[in-house]
């Protein structure tokens, strides 16, 4: 018999757990998070925002297990007929209770701020965080997972299925259905980092109505004819102003907190030390692909302590000091939110105008879709007339940016910004005069 | 070259050949799909990074692009509620003329080879046909009837003959084991 345990973390109070899940939290790769900042430098902008990854991934555990539960106790004979699975013998709860929980083990030191340093694969793509989420949980946690005796006499589960399931890489109907509760425009993992982000920020940007959302989320059917599995996730009609607020508190997150001028100036000063952390560890500019147990190992080994670390020994560093005396480089120049090909065009001969006068500018992106329509469009269920329901048919929807005018008028952010170091600053605003921009 | 301008580039690139083609709409699921296509077929590196969803091969950053583009009139997104969405080349697609010009010279001939190939495609076959790529790399089977059988589970509304064609076709393209 497991043994049920808590873990209290903000915005959720008490999580309960049991006996693996504990074990998989006390292994060292999951550990980690501890020292991995959800927002790296945020807190010389937001004091309190100091948070880790260790209490997002079990944020986003819990939420995802809540979704799971509403729909298999609400629309479980629609999901079970649907896609020919019997929810009571699948394994599918455990698997997304625990890809959940270890969807973010691969994020490098200061999370994002990591990921410009990601090997590029020989196709030409980027490594990205759950790659390496992926292999660690696959090649490095065996021992919690595929060899755990409640895995081995319950669930039977190989690390692999979890990593695919993480990867966007499982070849099966029910998996890939509820898939959409870890990654979809209706995550868990969004739902999660708003809140708890929007909570150690001290700022109400991040508020929405969870709840209401997990009240009401719901299967409908999928409307393309050529739906593979015929069902997709939905809110039903109640719960529209709240999937509304989600992706305003989406918008206003990103605008307020993650792409503030001064947190992604910190972002750069961070990815240079860690780029310096990286030399000074003769890992070269780049962080270890993990192809190998020694590559891999070397990535466990790199966290933000070591970019602390790297700090403290290099003072002299001009990175180093604007994270240690809070002298950061500085906006000098930014687009509107949705930058024209002319106004990106723009920017990069600024930026280029700026160097060739001798100060040590750098551009930045700041690009987000808050909303996409079409596949991954939520849905809002279309109230059935009462006495019409049956157990076994999923309602038909509408998609919410033709319910919703607010989420229809939403347009994705492309700014581009200009910073030089603060001595610069003057120099910088004489040269951009000039050029009449 | 700016990477958001080269990847919208690319997307008025191709709805301009489609337009062209004259052989129907070219809608959002389409253009994903060429967008796979373009990575796994004629070999462009556009840095998309796709995984499997229950709608097959999705890559979010595609969706966001084309927004993207529309916001700024690369492209025109029009909608219909009986026949879904249109992409066509925008008022302002000659504002990336420079990109598409490098592009052309970077890969010649590559999006007429692509179009050719895979532009009077529907969507559904698209789907099914990026889905049988996905699906081979994810789990190359010992033989050409597990990839059948796999993809049969996760996308039951496609036959079996549609899909011994599409497989048929996908392996003449050596985009699947021979």
């Amino acid at each position: 018999m497991s043994t049920v345990h808590s873990i209290r973390i903000p915005v959720h109070g008490f999580v309960e757990i049991d006996d693996w899940v504990r074990d998989i939290i006390n292994h060292p790769v999951f550990q980690r998070l501890r020292r991995i900042r959800q927002l790296a430098f945020s807190e010389h902008l937001y004091p309190g925002s100091t948070h880790s990854r260790f209490e997002h991934s079990i944020g986003v555990m819990y939420i995802a297990t809540r979704l799971y539960d509403t729909l298999a106790a609400r629309n479980g004979p629609v999901i079970e007929s649907s896609l020919g699975c019997d929810l009571k013998a699948s394994n599918s709860r455990r698997l997304l209770q625990l890809a959940s929980l270890l969807h973010d083990v691969g994020h490098g030191p200061l999370s994002h701020g990591s990921e410009t340093l990601m090997p590029t694969r020989p196709d030409g793509r980027c490594l990205r965080h759950e790659d390496y989420s992926a292999l660690l949980v696959s090649e490095e946690m065996t021992d919690v997972i595929d060899d755990h005796p409640v895995n081995r006499s319950q669930h039977n589960l190989r690390g692999r299925d979890i990593a695919d399931f993480i990867r966007g890489r499982t070849l099966s109907a029910e998996r890939l259905f509820w898939r959409e509760l870890l990654s979809g425009q209706l995550d868990a993992d969004r739902m999660d980092y708003l809140l708890r982000d929007a909570w150690h920020c001290g700022v109400s940007y991040g508020s929405f109505d969870l709840g209401r959302i997990v009240d009401t989320v719901t299967v409908v059917d999928d409307p393309r004819p050529d739906a593979p599995t015929g069902l997709r996730v939905a809110v039903s009609s109640g719960g529209r102003h709240a999937a509304e607020g989600l992706l305003l508190a989406r918008y206003f997150m990103f605008q307020q907190v993650y792409f503030h001028h001064v947190r992604k100036a910190y972002d750069h000063h961070a990815e240079e030390c860690l780029r310096g952390a990286l030399r000074s560890a003769g890992l070269g500019d780049r962080l270890p692909a993990g192809e190998t147990p020694e590559s891999r190992r070397r990535f466990i080994e790199l966290d933000d302590w070591v970019v602390f670390d790297y700090c403290r020994s290099n003072r002299m560093n001009v990175d180093s000091r604007a994270l240690l005396e809070h002298k950061h480089d500085r906006l000098i120049y930014e687009t509107g939110e949705v930058a024209s090909p002319g106004d990106i065009a723009r920017v990069d001969s600024l930026c280029d105008e700026l160097m060739r006068g001798g100060i040590k500018a750098w551009k930045d992106d700041a690009a987000k879709d808050w909303y996409s329509t079409r596949d991954r469009e939520i849905r809002i269920a279309d109230d059935r007339p009462r006495g019409s329901s049956s157990a076994l048919q999923a309602s038909t929807s509408r998609p919410l940016s033709i319910v919703s005018s607010v989420v229809a008028k939403l347009q994705p952010s492309s700014q581009r910004r200009i910073f030089v170091p603060d001595a610069d600053r003057k120099l910088a605003q004489e040269l951009i005069e000039r050029t009449g921009a | 070259m700016d990477d958001l301008l080269r990847r919208a580039a690319f997307m008025v690139e191709i709805a301009h050949a489609k337009s062209q083609l004259g052989c129907g709409r070219l809608g959002k699921t389409a253009m994903q799909k060429l967008l796979f296509f373009a990575q796994e077929f004629s070999r462009i590196p556009l840095g998309y990074c796709f995984q499997l969803y229950t709608y097959g091969p999705y890559d979010p950053r595609v969706m966001a692009d084309l927004d993207y583009c529309a916001s700024v009139e690369l492209l025109r997104v029009e909608f219909d509620p009986n026949s879904g969405y249109s992409i066509l080349p925008g008022p302002k697609a000659d504002a990336v003329i420079t990109q598409r010009t490098q592009l052309q010279r970077e890969f010649p001939g590559a999006i007429d080879r692509l179009l050719s190939e895979f532009g009077r495609d529907s969507a559904r076959e698209l789907e099914l046909c990026a889905t049988l790529v996905f699906a081979e790399s994810v789990d190359p089977g010992p033989d050409i009837s597990d990839l059948s059988r796999q993809v049969r589970v996760i996308k039951p509304k496609y036959s079996d003959h549609e899909i011994d064609v599409q497989i048929s076709r996908l392996t003449s393209l050596g985009l699947l084991r021979a």
